[in-house]
């Protein structure tokens, strides 16, 4: 049996085992948790190239696990990610999310990271999608579900529409896939990858989990997607180019206005990552490329926006410093490249757009670095800077191996300097406040006072209206069969028919025909 | 008269001695019973699966006794009829299981299970009806050994639910009686033949169009096809296991089933189709996906909001039939399978919340995952499986469906279906959500204490059971052996040049 059908079959398997066992309670669950998720990353660093058949499995007979560079970034992606998550479960004062919850949706990442084939990348991008709510579910307190409200809504939009690309395509398989599809599919990416204006369920979300969470829910909702969607969409959709770049322009712009007016270093790290989102659907249309260069990209730009989360928990010193310079480096490096990927599908002065939203993200994340406050030194803190470096070394592997696919260009390498010296520079012009000039999650209360009015709409139409309609059909269906009403009206129309002169004549030929018939 | 011919016979009898028996026995019989019941549920299984061994191998079942000059009682065993009846058999164990736990010390046992028994013996009859006469009287007896499950509590409620049921099942009976004399009168034949017995003789369309109509709105009765669906949620007030029995194995399948048997083997789907039939009917299921699905959405009683999920989901069925084509013929057929287990799996959980816990709304749920993790595991699984998550078989069953659509280029129908999702996504995430994610109260409504287990095994293991096939079946869709495989086999067979 080959190692990759254990990648996604180990953690169900632990889940199942944890979910069983009486001694749950007691075991050091972090360990576990961080010692599963080594298995992808030394699976994705030491492995071959490798691709499996699972014949039989879903609807369409055969389905696919490949290890290729794809999966490969997506392994380090998801595995580091939940390694650094696992680790940090371990800190006694982290309050982390259920263990069972991390490990099942650890599955589906490892899923959607090899699988290959329209049904099997569909359940992966599910297991991710509803798995990041149940692990936002450990967060305290209630504030967490408003949040987790939308994300779900977004979620199974956004699976509905991935279903019908999956159908059409599955359908029409020989003829390549129509504009309306890749539409389709790319509306999915934004749904669910924290695209503006799909984002507004990440700053509350953001602002209210712990460490661990947050870890997960920077980098993993859009990580999700971006493995989805080139799955989907392996060779790209270059006819819509144009529209990304413009769309995903104007998606950074807008981050980058609302990440600028928050005050949290949370809410505006939440802006930061809407805005890579967005620079990642503008680089989408020119499909993976070669050696799975978007996907190292991928990796690298939100494991460096991952990293952001636990600069909280590192004490003042070189070592915090080092860290967030080698991630705003990291993360300006892989957003130029992405930007120099992006305008390789479009004309020439389109591409001139793409990095303007890789500054713009950039800049966020330098605000976030700038709003982060150093944690007070103690033992823990000292050892969450080691911990912070394992996303700085994933996103800076993820640069370099992106490079080793395409050389970095020298006109797209300055949205690193510019980026972050914008972000220096408006940080210190932007003014303290105590409050946010944009609420986080800015659509999200005139979204949910629509969507509220909406649904006591659709509610009052259920229970009232809808079964205030069937009594009144059923009434007159009953009416129709009320056997006194019936007499009387088959007794007023023999009145009539008897008051009326032609009806002798009209019987007579009644009669007369029926003699005729009878006689033939 | 060979062992083909008593095979299909033996199969009715394996459930309706047992239930004979069960009528006599007293209340205090436990141990009798039980094994009369789960006695006869083995059996029944085992005759079917040789059965269905030869049936793949071409062995024709089939059992004739002349009722009137030139119609017979014909029960036959096809590869349709089959399904139903594995179907029908192997729920009626995991039932008979949950229903042994479920009215353990309640009166009336030996009545309950006898009718139970009986019950299932006449969808089993059904299934194998081989003429539109022998599924009529089939069709009708279900109706009347129903009726003592539903009233079975004896509340003013359940005998008013009771009296609903009756007037809406024997309305339909009534118009599939008259659909049937009319259409022998017309045709001098009532048995059921691969590709329609009507298709061939030159009969005018409009009368035909009509006698369809009669027949599809008997059936449609019991399918719970809007606006013939009100008795449905009505009936809800029954026990957990009639509920089931009602919503996965007998009634409402039943209907279903009899759709499928009028479209393909009364009227044939080429000619339904060329009449202009099955778009009405396709429409006629959307609707009622769609309405079911959004009066579901607003049911704070759990057991309401299933039964107008089940009129939602059933329609499925209809439409699959009704899109004309063998890809949705196959998402059709084994969506009558799918949605069986999944939403017994469903009421199995409803009635393990009453059960243990008093829990019969929505809104009393908070928390209950916690207090009840197996229940609710397995509440959620087939939940998704209702969404058309993967890898439950519910997703097979849309995929299928979907797929047949746009072969024969209705695209609407994947529009209703992504609608239906949606809306199913909208009335079951947010039980999971608050079952999950909620604390739980500090005192339930009426809890039972079952020690360290959180339930009676008898009520945990058929809902594990039936959830587990569910997402075997689904995970292993094209395997040999279930049931994408058995459908594949029948719409070979109903569409074979």
């Amino acid at each position: 049996m080959s190692l990759l059908l254990a990648l996604p079959l180990l953690p169900l398997a632990v889940a199942g085992w944890l979910a069983l066992s009486s001694r749950a309670e007691q075991l050091a669950t972090g360990w576990l948790v961080a010692l599963v998720a080594a298995f992808p990353v030394a699976a994705a660093a030491l492995l071959a190239p490798d691709r499996i058949e699972l014949p039989e499995l879903l609807v369409l007979g055969t389905s696919v696990l490949v290890l290729n560079e794809t999966a490969r970034a997506a392994l380090l992606l998801f595995g580091g990610l939940w390694l650094t998550a696992g680790l940090l479960l371990t800190r006694t004062r982290e309050q982390g999310p259920g263990v069972i919850a991390l490990l099942v949706t650890l599955s589906g990442a490892m899923t959607l990271a090899l699988a290959e084939g329209g049904p099997l990348v569909y359940a992966g991008m599910l297991a991710v999608g509803y798995g990041l709510y149940a692990i936002m579910a450990g967060a305290p307190g209630d504030e967490w579900r408003r949040a987790g409200r939308a994300l779900i809504v977004l979620l199974v939009v956004s699976d509905l529409l991935v279903f019908e690309l999956l159908l059409s395509s599955t359908a029409s398989p020989g003829a390549g896939m129509p504009r309306g599809l890749i539409l389709l599919g790319l509306a999915a990416l934004v749904l669910r990858s924290s695209v503006p204006p799909a984002h507004a369920w990440l700053p509350p979300a953001l602002a209210t989990v712990g460490t661990p969470t947050a870890v997960l829910l920077v980098a993993v909702p859009t990580g999700a997607g971006m493995v989805g969607v080139l799955k989907l969409l392996p060779g790209g959709a270059p006819e819509v180019g144009v529209l990304c770049i413009l769309f995903g322009l104007a998606g950074a712009a807008w981050a980058a206005i609302a990440g600028l007016a928050q005050v949290q270093p949370r809410t505006s790290l939440a802006y930061a990552l809407a805005a890579t989102a967005a620079l990642l659907l503008m680089a989408v249309p020119a499909g993976v490329g070669s050696g799975g260069q978007l996907a190292w990209l991928v990796l690298a730009l939100l494991a460096a926006c991952a990293a952001l989360p636990l600069v909280a928990l590192q004490p003042a010193g070189w070592a915090r410093d080092i860290g967030i310079a080698a991630a705003l480096l990291v993360h300006g490096l892989a957003g130029g490249q992405a930007a120099l990927h992006a305008a390789s599908a479009v004309p020439a002065w389109a591409g001139f757009l793409a990095p303007l939203a890789a500054v713009a993200a950039t800049l966020l994340l330098t605000v976030t670095a700038r709003r982060t406050m150093p944690a007070a030194r103690s033992d823990e803190s000292v050892e969450a800077t080691h911990l912070a470096y394992t996303p700085i070394i994933l996103a800076a592997s993820g640069l370099v191996l992106a490079w080793g696919a395409r050389p970095p260009e020298l006109a797209y390498t300055w949205v690193a300097p510019v980026g972050i010296t914008l972000g220096l520079i408006v940080f210190r012009m932007v003014p303290r406040r105590a409050q946010p000039h944009i609420q986080p999650g800015d659509l999200l209360g005139p979204v949910e006072r629509v969507v509220g009015f909406l649904c006591r709409w659709l509610r009052v139409l259920s229970l009232r209206y809808l079964p205030r309609v069937r009594d009144r059909l059923g009434a007159w269906a009953l009416g129709l069969w009320d056997g006194d009403a019936w007499s009387r009206r088959v007794h007023r129309v023999d009145l009539r028919l008897r008051a009326w002169p032609a009806t002798g004549v009209l019987m007579l030929l009644v009669a007369l025909g029926a003699a005729f018939l009878l006689a033939q | 008269m060979n062992t083909n011919a008593w095979l299909p016979l033996a199969v009715l009898a394996s459930s309706f001695i047992p239930g004979m028996i069960i009528f006599l026995l007293p209340e205090k019989a436990v141990v009798l019973r039980i094994a009369l019941n789960l006695g006869g549920a083995v059996l029944k299984i085992i005759l079917l699966v040789l059965m269905m061994i030869g049936v793949f191998h071409g062995v024709e079942y089939e059992f004739r006794l002349p009722l009137v000059p030139g119609i017979d009682f014909v029960l036959h065993a096809d590869a349709l009829s089959l399904m139903f009846v594995n179907l029908s058999a192997v729920l009626w164990l995991a039932t008979t299981i949950y229903a042994i736990g479920y009215l353990e010390n309640s009166p009336n046992r030996s009545r309950f299970f006898g009718y139970f028994s009986l019950c299932v013996t006449t969808t089993v009859g059904l299934a194998m009806a081989g003429n539109l006469l022998t599924f009529l009287v089939f069709y009708e007896a279900l109706t009347l050994t129903t009726y003592p499950l539903v009233v079975h509590r004896g509340t003013e409620v359940a005998r008013k639910a009771g009296r609903v049921y009756l007037a809406y099942t024997l309305f339909g009976g009534v118009l599939v009686l008259a659909g049937t004399i009319w259409l022998y009168s017309l045709t001098g034949t009532l048995e059921f033949v691969d590709r329609g017995f009507v298709a061939d003789l030159g009969l005018d369309p409009v009368v035909l169009r009509m006698i369809f109509t009669l027949l599809i709105l008997g059936v449609g009765v019991k399918a719970g096809l809007v606006p013939l669906h009100a008795w449905l949620p009505t009936a809800m007030v029954a026990p957990a296991p009639v509920s089931a029995l009602l919503h996965a194995v007998a009634v409402v399948k039943a209907g279903a089933f009899g759709v499928v048997r009028i479209v393909y083997d009364v009227f044939g789907i080429e000619f339904a189709a060329s009449l202009g039939v099955t778009l009405p009917l396709a429409v006629l299921a959307a609707v009622t996906i769609i309405y079911g699905s959004v009066r579901a959405l607003f049911q704070d009683d759990l057991k309401r909001r299933l039964a107008f999920s089940t009129v939602s989901q059933v329609s499925y069925i209809t439409l699959g039939v009704a899109i004309a084509g063998p890809i949705a013929t196959i998402g059709g057929l084994v969506h009558l399978v799918h949605q069986g287990f999944m939403k017994i799996t469903l009421f199995f959980c409803a009635g393990n919340f009453a059960e243990t816990l008093g829990v019969h709304k929505v809104s009393e749920m908070r928390g209950i995952g916690r207090r009840m993790p197996w229940t609710m595991a397995a509440f959620t699984l087939a939940a998704f499986g209702m969404i058309g998550v993967p890898p439950m078989v519910g997703f097979i069953s849309k995929w299928y469906l979907g797929l047949g659509a746009l072969e024969v280029g209705q695209d609407w129908v994947v529009l209703v279906l992504a609608g239906s999702s949606l809306l199913n996504a909208a009335y079951f995430l947010p039980i999971l959500r608050t079952a999950w994610f909620d604390p739980p109260p500090a005192e339930w409504p009426h809890e039972r204490d079952f020690g360290r287990k959180e339930t009676a095994w008898a009520l945990l293991l058929p809902p594990l059971f039936t959830v587990g096939a569910a997402l075997v079946w689904g995970l292993f869709a094209s395997m040999p052996g279930t049931p994408l495989d058995w459908v594949q086999f029948i719409a070979a067979r109903k569409y074979a040049p």
